[in-house]
């Protein structure tokens, strides 16, 4: 039952802090993705759990084992820590074939000869390279490369498999597949997985869990659901597809609930959350697409259509309304001009 | 480059030149060498002082490429591994013999640490064997430690990525295993690489065997060719040493065909891909321990192979007579007087022109080859060139001393010849990388823009090169400054260069004069030895083009 128990993470570089107090759970067979942007620390607490960075505070243990504990002064060389990693590069060995490359862990595990050319056999099917097994990586595409490093760092059934963005050296049709094959694998031989990526759309359709980082912290720790609808964090909401931030005062609506009162929205503007209790100064974040557009004569606030773009599969306006500027994603056109903004009740979420 | 129109034109130059520099002066050695007959050759071959020397030129050199390959493969591995910033002053340190004159390395340790050296004299500390086989290939082990480490840190940063170690680490292998799977068999072809260079460095090395064996009667086949060529004027002699020469080319080409093939067998291809993780692999790869170590280890051979023999050099030049210790009391500016005194000024400025003139031309014959061909053309000629570079200086100034002689004997001008066929190579590597790192679709906009061949050139291709025209330059000034080898062989009254001028005092047992002198050279040559190491810098980073 490996679980990954990360705690107090923190580790600087000289006058920079890189890690700070970084602290997660990864349950059995789990599936939990580090999203954040570039240079946050993802990599860095990645490599943390791998063995080839020490933090410089904090505690990281693996089913019943601890692989770090500084005040402990414990580090397990990273060697003795049995866990699959797939790099951003690959790394796959040049002077190897494919199935030698896959058959390295197994060898260094004293797998006996005959059991490891089955093994070997086998992952390579399930990551279908079985063809191409006696390749040298130099005869391989990026794609098969990118299964090579899968088939090597799954063969020997590692406890944990971690993952350092190993799509984003692929095509945008080659990384779909990909991001399709991995989730497979990860159900069906239940991996405990640690992925790593700063692509929200890969996070969302992969994940059980979503961390998501920023400035060498955790900001948000949940399911995809949770962490796209309620973000808590304007940043988290950001970083997570487009946003609209309406700052206003909270007080208590008519119903009972919450609502943000702000000059543009004359009859201002539900939140949804239970028990918000705060009053005075708040922002609400509203998605683009759970705002509605309607005529200049129906209902909601007054607001103006600056502009507009066809995006195929929707059309994107910016709509001015007092002197903000929301984006608006609506499935049908809506002529330039006056227009009505609606913001349903309860799509509207407030963040700090 | 340049456009097609110039290329039959930049081949027969680049072919005529390779034929004059170097295919003719080897033509003529072995015409000489074979002049009374197979049989003749054969009897000078087989005479006892030539055997001899063949014998410790073998053995020099496969001591010294052993040696000087595992400590440079294992001072690269520790220190190109280290955090980017104390890397830079270790590997300055590393390399520090390169820029120190071979000769004046050699006489600086025996200065140091020979019989009466100023160690010797101070506290009795002398390094056993230094003047005879122990110290030649001590000396130039030290010296070609620096070449191999730059050939395998460049293998290393090129192909054994640290991602690489990292993946076999998270494997399961430990240290020790990681090396022996991943990181050396993909330094095979670097590390075949390295000992090629370094056999044929050694071979060819004239000076430290001149001064260190040469006094305890151990000859090599560069000194024999030097000594001989010095005692007798008469023509079997003669005939005699272009066989020996002859023979030492034979080696030097054997071994680089031998080296060329294996280079072939374990040459694999290498995938790349961004690393995600380099930087930080440098961090996990050593303790702080380890690391300490390392740095202490660097550090005390810096000291005992460059930084005490200089010392001791600087010690011998500034102090009244030999075997005085070299305290305020004893010093004096006598040895500098003594030096700078007969034709040595003249030495100098001979020097400096030929070297020059040298940097110059070698820089405008680079660039028909590198520039005006393409392809398998430029390959093929490429590999001419760097050729001529491996023939060993004493034997180009037999062969060049031959089919020059005639008109040019004794004239600064055959030594010109004698640069220009050695040295070409040396301008010819750092341009050719310059240019394999060229995009050719700069020059096409600028033409596309409306800019004339030539224009061109000047505004586009030329401007990105000009790290690698000044490095390429640079090298072939400050090698050719302290060439000693062909320019003693082919000097004449009148002609003398500096090199020889101290090569001569060093020979008449003045070592006050002669340290005087080797100091005058190295620290001029030091300051752009580390100008230099800078431009190398720059000309592998990726903005040197940008
Ligand atoms: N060895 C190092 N020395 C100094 N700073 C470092 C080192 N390694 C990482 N950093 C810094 O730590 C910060 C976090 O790095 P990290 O690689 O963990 O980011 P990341 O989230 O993986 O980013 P990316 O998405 O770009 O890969 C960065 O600002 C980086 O510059
Ligand atoms: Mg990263």
């Amino acid at each position: 039952m490996p679980e990954i128990r990360v705690q107090n993470l923190r580790k600087s570089f000289g006058a920079s802090t890189v890690l700070d107090g970084i602290g997660f759970t990864v349950r059995d067979k789990e599936f939990v993705t580090l999203l954040g942007p570039s240079g946050c620390g993802k990599t860095t607490t990645l490599m943390s759990i791998a063995g080839f960075q020490t933090p410089d505070e904090g505690v990281i243990a693996v089913g019943g084992d601890v692989f770090v504990d500084r005040a402990a002064g414990v580090d397990l060389p990273a060697e003795r820590r049995d866990l699959g990693i797939v790099f951003q590069s690959y790394a796959v060995w040049p002077h190897m074939t494919v199935a030698q490359n896959v058959a390295f862990p197994l060898s260094l595990r004293k797998v006996d000869k005959r059991t490891a050319r089955g093994r070997v056999a086998e992952v390579l099917e399930l990551v279908e390279l079985g063809a191409h097994a006696d390749r040298y990586p130099h005869q391989l595409s990026g794609g098969q490369q990118q299964r090579v490093a899968l088939a090597r760092a799954i063969a020997p059934s590692p406890r944990v498999l971690l993952l350092d963005e190993p799509f984003s050296n692929l095509d945008a049709k080659l990384r779909e597949r990909a991001r399709d094959r991995l989730k497979q694998l990860q159900l069906s031989l239940g991996l405990t997985t640690v992925f790593v990526t700063h692509d929200q759309d890969e996070a969302l359709a992969m994940s059980d869990r979503i961390l998501v980082m920023n400035g060498g912290r955790i900001l948000r720790d949940g399911t995809p659901e949770e962490v796209y609808r309620e973000p808590g964090a304007r940043f988290v909401a950001e970083f997570l597809g487009q946003c609209n931030f309406v700052t206003g005062s909270i007080e208590t609506g008519p119903g009972g609930g919450a609502v943000l009162r702000t000059r543009d929205f004359p009859d201002g503007i539900a939140i949804r959350a239970d028990g918000v209790s705060a009053s005075g100064a708040a922002t609400v974040a509203v998605r683009p697409h759970d705002i509605e557009l309607c005529g200049p004569d129906g209902n909601g606030a007054e607001g103006t259509v600056v502009e507009s773009v066809f995006l195929g599969d929707h059309y994107r306006y910016t709509v001015a309304v007092g002197g903000a500027r929301l984006e608006v994603h609506a499935a049908r056109p809506v002529a330039p001009g006056p227009v009505r903004v609606r913001i349903p009740p309860h799509s509207a979420v407030l963040v700090d | 480059m340049l456009p097609a129109r110039a290329r039959p034109v930049s081949v027969v130059l680049v072919v005529a030149l390779l034929g004059a520099l170097i295919a003719v002066p080897v033509g003529q050695l072995a015409r000489t060498a074979f002049a009374s007959g197979w049989s003749g050759a054969m009897a000078a071959a087989g005479s006892r002082q030539a055997v001899l020397a063949l014998e410790h030129t073998a053995l020099v050199s496969v001591l010294v490429t052993a040696f000087a390959v595992i400590c440079g493969g294992a001072l690269a591995l520790v220190v190109e591994r280290r955090p980017r910033r104390s890397r830079t002053l270790l590997r300055l340190a590393v390399i520090s013999p390169l820029l120190i004159p071979e000769f004046v390395l050699g006489f600086s340790w025996s200065q140091a640490y020979g019989p009466s050296g100023t160690l010797d004299r101070a506290a009795g500390i002398t390094v056993p064997g230094l003047l005879g086989p122990t110290g030649v290939v001590l000396v130039l082990t030290v010296h070609a430690i620096p070449l191999a480490y730059l050939v395998i840190a460049a293998g290393l940063a090129t192909r054994a990525e640290p991602d690489l170690e990292l993946a076999a680490r998270a494997s399961g292998a430990n240290g020790r295993t990681v090396l022996r799977t991943v990181t050396l068999p993909l330094l095979r072809p670097a590390l075949t690489a390295a000992a090629a260079l370094v056999f044929v460095t050694s071979t060819n090395s004239f000076a430290v065997p001149q001064v260190l064996g040469e006094p305890a009667g151990f000859a090599t086949m560069s000194t024999l060719i030097f000594n001989d060529l010095n005692l007798s004027a008469s023509p079997d002699v003669f005939n005699q040493l272009a066989v020996v020469a002859l023979e030492q080319t034979a080696l030097v080409l054997a071994a680089i065909l031998v080296f060329g093939l294996i280079l072939r067998r374990t040459a694999t291809e290498s995938v790349r891909g961004p690393t995600t993780v380099g930087e930080r692999a440098a961090v996990a790869a050593g303790g702080h321990v380890a690391s300490r170590i390392t740095t202490a280890l660097v550090g005390l051979y810096v000291l005992i192979a460059t930084v005490v023999p200089l010392l001791v050099l600087i010690g011998v030049a500034l102090t009244r007579g030999p075997g005085l210790a070299p305290t305020p009391a004893n010093w004096t500016t006598s040895n500098f007087a003594d030096a700078f005194s007969g034709p040595t000024w003249v030495g100098l400025w001979h020097s400096l022109v030929l070297a020059a003139l040298a940097a110059v031309i070698v820089i405008v014959m680079c660039l028909p080859t590198v520039l005006g061909t393409g392809g398998r053309a430029r390959t093929t000629l490429g590999a001419g060139v760097l050729l001529g570079y491996a023939v060993p200086g004493s034997a180009l100034a037999v062969g060049i001393l031959i089919a020059y002689g005639s008109p040019l004997e004794g004239s600064a001008m055959i030594i010109l010849i004698a640069y220009l066929a050695k040295l070409w190579a040396v301008g010819h590597r750092p341009l050719s990388a310059g240019v394999d790192r060229l995009v050719p679709e700069h020059a096409m906009a600028a033409r596309a823009s409306g800019a004339g061949p030539l224009t061109a050139l000047g505004s586009v291709v030329l401007p990105p090169l000009r790290v690698a025209l000044l490095t390429g330059a640079g090298l072939v000034f400050v090698l050719a400054v302290q060439e000693v080898t062909m320019s003693g062989i082919l000097y004449g009254p009148g002609s003398e260069t500096f090199a020889a001028v101290i090569l001569n005092q060093q020979d008449l047992g003045s070592d006050g004069a002669t340290a005087a002198l080797a100091l005058t050279m190295t620290v001029p040559l030091l300051f752009i030895g580390l100008l230099l190491v800078a431009g190398r810098r720059r000309l592998r980073s990726p903005e040197a083009v940008a």
